[in-house]
């Protein structure tokens, strides 16, 4: 076979893998963020490190096994000290003393080495799984400052000894968290997980031969680099500033500003976040893996997003984070909700690339928006036999995205950097004791613009159950999704505690400590929206009607965000009127 | 008694005619006409009947297979539809499950626009919690102005989706009943008759699609039966469905649904039918075809279902035949991308213009031209003259990849096959190996236009020891509309731990099950000797979010069929996944009972035995390129080929519409199916 052909015929054998060993954990978990979140990621590296396949829904968790495996191997087991049936296990964020190794404590990294039938190492067998809790103060998602709050913590530790486990570490993992029966079946689904794509390569190495599939590996990385540059060659050569903040409501003595310089030279392209603020005492600083993670994903949405996956896309970008910053934290800080900060490095990098590909992408989405909550009531919800009783749900509350250079922007829909499907609601109700009232699109909350962005989300539930422990994390609730070219900024977040009721409360910042809840208290959360693309005075008149009549845009927002005149109750639009406003001065 | 089997495809319609009582079976095909498909139907029939000399009034039972559903949701060609839900839920039909499930890096993705648009999506108050208790009852007030507002709007028809429907379905038929009672000219579903289960995304998703196809299917069945009247066919008249069964028109008219996955499945339900006459237990079937393949895995003759199937992107969650899907056939087109990579489809060229060697305007070169390149497919098959077809199509492989390439055609031609090749067997990967079953355990059965291409080469690969192609592989799936049996699925879900269960309570909801499946039969006239009930139960370790199916026995279940199933649930487990855990928990979800009409088949043996083929036995010779080198081989007419006969390979088989390739090698064998059986001849 030529290698053009050899190259397709083995990329497919190896997503083959990687896919099934995602597959597996996701329908084998217990975790509720894995089995119907899908917040687990897989990979295959080679023998050097170099990732060759991935098999994730999450992108931030894509490329964040390559950093920590490298980590574990240039400081703490090298080559000849693995074995086969070594399983190794980490979930230390600051391992090897930088922060490159897993995103955070709830992610535990197992790797797998891969020997051949003589004996020698030629890949690595990778999966990470977020899991239901590892410790820490709450199980939720607190204001932490050290990482010793955020959970146990595991420096890379042979699990597994030439196939025999290690129990005192294994009854220790166990120990200290507080759904152990949880915590032992998605590890068992991490190892079958491993163990799958042991047995994959092994099938595909014997196949073909060591030495041919590594020369392919070589091609298809070549491959996948010489694509990347291509792209980066069509983007003019230059300097691209942009600044963002996070904590824009104040909290913890916000706003803090991120700052990204992209210089793009011929084929190489640098992303210098340099001029970023400090770390923060608070948990959203992101290590260096999560950064380097959020560039990666951000790089492809941008380019192209049909180059295979490999260290090769890697090759023409260089990352600058400056250590101790927002975006390359060191030890003992907190970095539990990195997430705040990596989202909006997305909108950093599109922001900033505006200036040189104005057509390929997109204005600012919602962001992160999550909530998670625990409670107990024993006479509905009796089943599980957890140590305190206690049911446990959450959700990845999805927004609306920026809108595009020739399309409206997506409503409702996982933004960026977190991929997470929304459990189902009837799902959420028999697990757990709650109830939910509202889960709808929420009207004039786009980002009006010549493409206007998605619409925000208006979720609202109900305790039915006691001891409510619950905590929340949003972002962009003062500072709202900007738009681009004279596209409009869009919803702001908000979270809200009995809503209409006497006691309702508004919730002073978008994310912060646990909250305590009664029995019937409610939660209403709404999410923030996209920006728009382009000027509202040019839209498509009868995009707008149409709008209307999907009670998605009210008349009076119609006029005057759009300057489109509709029969309040015919809505027939007034095409003469219509043209009068968008001439006036505005 | 004559049985017919009419299967619509986008080109042609195959009909295939079955004398029950000799087992002789009879195979045409006309093309298709997709403006009036009855046209092209009409014709199937009195072709066939004017081929056996029959009278049309000898058709008894009339199976009808459809991809009428599909096509209609993809051209979104059916009359408004609008969707009562729970206050507070109207949007979760457009929200869906909210993720990136394509490409996650594109940043121009789109969600499927939902079957209801917004402004036809209505909210009643009322509520019902997880344990089917009324928390707040139907507000009447409120559903009679919604019925009156819809009535203003030219609706057709209306789909209801509460909240827990699955675990009481009272508000439902409340709000249907009000529906029937102020406006009996539309049609109705709710989410409790169609599929009352868990997950209020797919359920409702679901429950739209039928309602949005019932008035489309009610005016087909209507012409189709017209038509019937004036050909004088007075058979009863059966539809095929995603889940492997038939039913009669009149039971599709109320859910529509259970046809939209139909379009693969007979082909399936044949090769399993013929698959246990030859004693292969297990099977995975391949049915490549002009644009598409599908895979499907078959073990002890029992096919795999899924509820997580969607069409056109739109959920399904009715149990279907689970298969893996690829855009790959042999009309996909070869091309390079910038990366110097060779790329096989998913752009197709179709019937029209076609491969490049059909010589009717095709000039990108597709797999079917690869697959003549290289010799596969023999020039002189064809029916139209195709003198140059051979230089064009070289010239095409060698202008669009060999030299972007840098390499010489024949390498070009032969990559083109390895590559689509290499995505067929991630496509049989996904239902095997991912699902935990060996494929070397498996024999491959190959069928539609190119299946017998390339199959042979796709054995190897896996190390699939045998590959079967049957006779006629681009009819087969019209033969496995008239092997097909009646079937009605029931499900009931109710979440129960060990604890929580006994053998009391699961009696309790098989027999109502049971009962139910019975009612169905009834209504379609099943005879009482020709019933079969089979039971299921989707189980899961307590904390897991997917389902195992377990088979239950049909009887009077006690404890010790509780254990029997535990014990069963942790083999399963462990065979998908790797591993299981004996002392977890483990919790019962769903109950299924799959009622069964059989029918009495054609003897597909007797066939085979009588028909002795007296097709010229001269074997011409040819030259034909496997893995860079040129063999001799000899091209055999099917048609001469008996029971016993053996083949060394390399050896091209082509028959009408149809090649199969001995690869060097390899052998095969005429079974007495008059099936080729090829061996790989792989040491394991």
């Amino acid at each position: 076979m030529s290698n053009a052909i050899l190259l397709e015929v083995v990329n497919n054998a190896l997503r083959s893998v990687a896919e099934q060993m995602s597959a597996t954990m996701v329908r084998s978990s217990y975790s509720t963020i894995v089995k119907e979140m899908m917040d687990c990621s897989s990979a295959i590296f080679d023998d050097q490190g170099r990732l060759l396949s991935e098999g994730a829904n999450v992108p931030i968790h894509l490329n964040c096994l390559g950093p920590c495996l490298n980590t574990v191997l240039t400081n703490y087991f090298s080559r000849d000290q693995m074995n086969p049936g070594d399983l190794i296990l980490t979930n230390h964020p600051y391992a090897g003393g930088k922060s490159l190794g897993s995103h955070h404590t709830k992610d535990l990294i197992m790797i797998a080495p891969v020997f051949s039938d003589d004996k020698k190492l030629i890949a690595f067998s990778v999966t990470m799984l977020h899991h239901k809790d590892v410790g820490g103060v709450w199980t939720g998602d607190s204001w932490t400052v050290e990482i010793w709050q955020e959970g146990f913590l595991m420096e890379p530790v042979k699990l597994y000894d030439r196939g025999i486990r290690n129990e005192a570490l294994w009854n220790v993992i166990l120990n200290n968290t507080r759904n152990p029966r949880d915590m032992k079946g998605d590890l068992m689904a991490q190892i079958s997980a491993c163990n799958i794509g042991i047995k994959g390569f092994r099938e595909i190495v014997n196949k073909y031969g060591i030495d041919l599939v590594n020369g392919v590996v070589e091609d298809l990385l070549n491959y996948s680099e010489k694509l990347t540059r291509n792209e980066i060659r069509l983007i003019k050569d230059g300097r691209y500033v942009h600044e963002e903040k996070v904590l824009d409501d104040g909290f913890a003595g916000g706003p803090y500003t991120l700052k990204l310089t992209v210089i793009v030279e011929g084929d190489n392209i640098t992303f210098d976040y340099t001029g970023t603020d400090k770390q923060i005492r608070g948990p959203i600083n992101s290590p260096l893996s999560a950064t380097i993670s959020a560039t990666y994903y951000t790089m492809r949405c941008i380019t192209n997003a049909h180059i295979p996956t490999n260290q090769g896309c890697h090759r023409p970008i260089t990352v600058i984070a400056p250590e101790g910053t927002l975006v390359n934290c060191s030890m003992p800080i907190g970095c539990f909700q990195r997430m705040v900060t990596d989202h909006i490095l997305v909108d950093l990098i599109m922001g900033a690339m505006a200036q040189a590909i104005p057509s390929k992408v997109m204005a600012d989405s919602c962001g992160t928006n999550y909530d998670f909550c625990s409670g107990t009531n024993l006479e509905t919800h009796p089943r599980g036999g957890e140590i305190n009783h206690r049911q446990y749900w959450g959700e990845i509350v999805p927004g609306g995205l920026g809108a595009r250079s020739h399309s409206d922007g997506v409503t409702i829909m996982a933004c960026h950097v977190t991929n997470c499907p929304i459990p189902p609601l009837e799902a959420q109700e028999i697990e757990a004791p709650m109830l939910f009232i509202e889960r709808s699109i929420l009207p004039d909350s786009e980002g009006a613009g010549k493409y206007r962005s998605g619409f925000a989300q208006r979720r609202k539930w109900k305790l039915v159950g006691y001891d409510g422990i619950f905590s929340h994390v949003s972002q962009k609730s003062k500072i709202a999704p900007q738009g681009l070219f004279g596209g409009m900024p869009g919803e702001t977040s908000k979270w809200i505690i009995n809503e209409g009721k006497e006691n309702e409360k508004v919730l002073d910042y978008a994310m912060g400590d646990v909250i305590f809840l009664e029995y019937g208290d409610t939660i209403t959360c709404i999410t923030a929206s996209g920006g728009g693309y382009g000027d509202p005075f040019e839209r498509d008149m009868d995009k707008v009607k149409e709008d209307v009549e999907m009670g998605l845009v009210s008349v009076v927002n119609a006029k005057q965000k759009y300057g489109v005149a509709i029969d309040p109750i015919t809505f027939a639009l007034d095409h003469k009127e219509s043209i009068n406003l968008r001439m006036a001065e505005r | 008694m004559y049985r017919i089997g009419i299967d619509t495809g986008g080109t042609n319609t195959d009909v295939v005619l079955t004398d029950v009582e000799t087992g002789r079976i009879f195979y045409t095909k006309t093309p298709t006409t997709p403006k009036e498909l009855l046209r092209g139907i009409n014709n199937g029939i009195n072709k066939i009947v004017g081929e056996c000399h029959i009278d049309h009034q000898d058709i008894k039972e009339l199976i009808y297979g459809t991809t009428i559903v599909v096509n209609m949701i993809a051209q979104k060609e059916s009359e408004a539809t609008a969707l009562i839900t729970t206050k507070g839920f109207k949007d979760v039909l457009e929200i869906g499950r909210a993720y990136r499930n394509e490409n996650i890096y594109d940043i121009n993705m789109e969600k499927p626009e939902p079957l209801v648009k917004r402004n036809l999506r209505f909210e009643a108050s009322e509520r019902m919690n997880f344990l089917g208790d009324v928390l707040q009852p139907v507000n009447e007030q409120e559903v009679l102005e919604i019925i009156k507002s819809l009535k203003y709007r030219n609706i057709r028809a209306v789909a209801v989706c509460l909240m827990h429907s699955y675990a009481n379905p009272k508000h439902e038929i409340q709000i249907k009943e009000m529906i029937e009672r102020e406006w009996p000219d539309v049609y109705v579903s709710i989410s409790s008759e169609i599929i009352p289960q868990f997950r209020e995304y797919e359920r409702t998703s679901t429950t739209v699609i039928n309602a949005y196809m019932m008035p489309n299917m009610a005016s087909h069945i209507l012409d189709f039966k017209k038509e019937m009247e004036i050909s004088r066919v007075s058979a009863n008249c059966y539809m095929m469905q995603g889940n492997a069964g038939i039913m009669t028109f009149d039971a599709a008219l109320s859910k529509p649904v259970s046809v939209s996955e139909s379009g693969p499945i007979a082909g399936i339900i044949a090769a399993n039918y013929m698959s246990r006459l030859i004693g292969e237990k297990n099977i995975i079937t391949l049915d490549m075809g002009g644009t598409s393949a599908d895979v499907a895995l078959i073990q002890n003759n029992i096919m795999r279902f899924t509820t997580e199937s969607n069409v056109e992107g739109y959920p399904i969650s009715i149990p279907t035949v689970d298969l893996s899907f690829i855009g790959a056939g042999g009309g996909s087109i070869a091309w390079c991308d910038a990366g110097g990579a060779l790329k096989v489809g998913p752009i197709s060229a179709g019937a029209e213009p076609g491969p490049v060697c059909y010589g009717k305007g095709g000039i990108k070169p597709t797999v079917t031209d690869a697959n003549l390149v290289t010799g596969r497919i023999r020039p002189e098959i064809f029916e139209e003259n195709l003198d140059n077809a051979m230089d064009k199509t070289s010239a095409a492989i060698k202008e669009y990849i060999a030299n972007p390439l840098g390499i010489d055609t024949l390498k070009a031609a032969e990559g083109i096959i390895d590559v689509v090749n290499s995505n067929m067997i991630r496509a049989i990967k996904f239902v095997s190996v991912q699902k935990g079953y060996d494929p070397r355990d498996f024999a491959l059965v190959a069928f539609g236009g190119a299946g017998g291409l390339h199959a042979g080469k796709l054995a190897e690969d896996l190390e699939i020891p045998r590959v079967i192609i049957p006779y006629s592989p681009g009819t087969f799936c019209a033969l496995g509309l008239v092997l097909s049996d009646i079937k009605c699925d029931r499900v009931h879900s109710r979440l129960l731990t060990r604890e929580q269960i006994n053998s009391d309570l699961l009696n309790e909801i098989y027999i109502s099950l049971d009962k139910q499946g019975i009612d169905e039969l009834d209504k379609q006239d099943v005879a009482e000797d020709n019933r079969v009930l089979i039971r299921t139960c989707d189980m899961r370790y307590f904390g897991q979010a997917f389902e195992i199916s377990v088979p239950m026995p049909f009887k009077h279940l006690d404890n010790h069929d509780i254990e029997d199933m535990i014990e069963k649930f942790h083999n399963l487990h462990e065979q998908a996944y790797g591993h299981c855990m004996k002392e977890d928990p483990i919790e019962f979800v769903n109950y299924r009972v799959s009622a069964l009409g059989t029918f009495t088949k054609p003897d597909l043996m007797e066939n085979a035995k009588r028909i002795s083929f007296k097709g010229n036995k001269e074997r011409a010779t040819g030259t034909a390129v496997f893995g860079g080198k040129a063999y001799q081989v000899s091209v055999i007419n099917r048609d001469s080929l008996n029971i016993g006969d053996k083949i060394i390979g390399p050896a091209i088989i082509a028959e009408m519409g149809a090649t199969s390739v001995v690869y060097p090698n390899h052998t095969a064998e005429i079974d007495e199916l008059k099936n080729i059986v090829m061996y790989t001849n792989i040491n394991v």
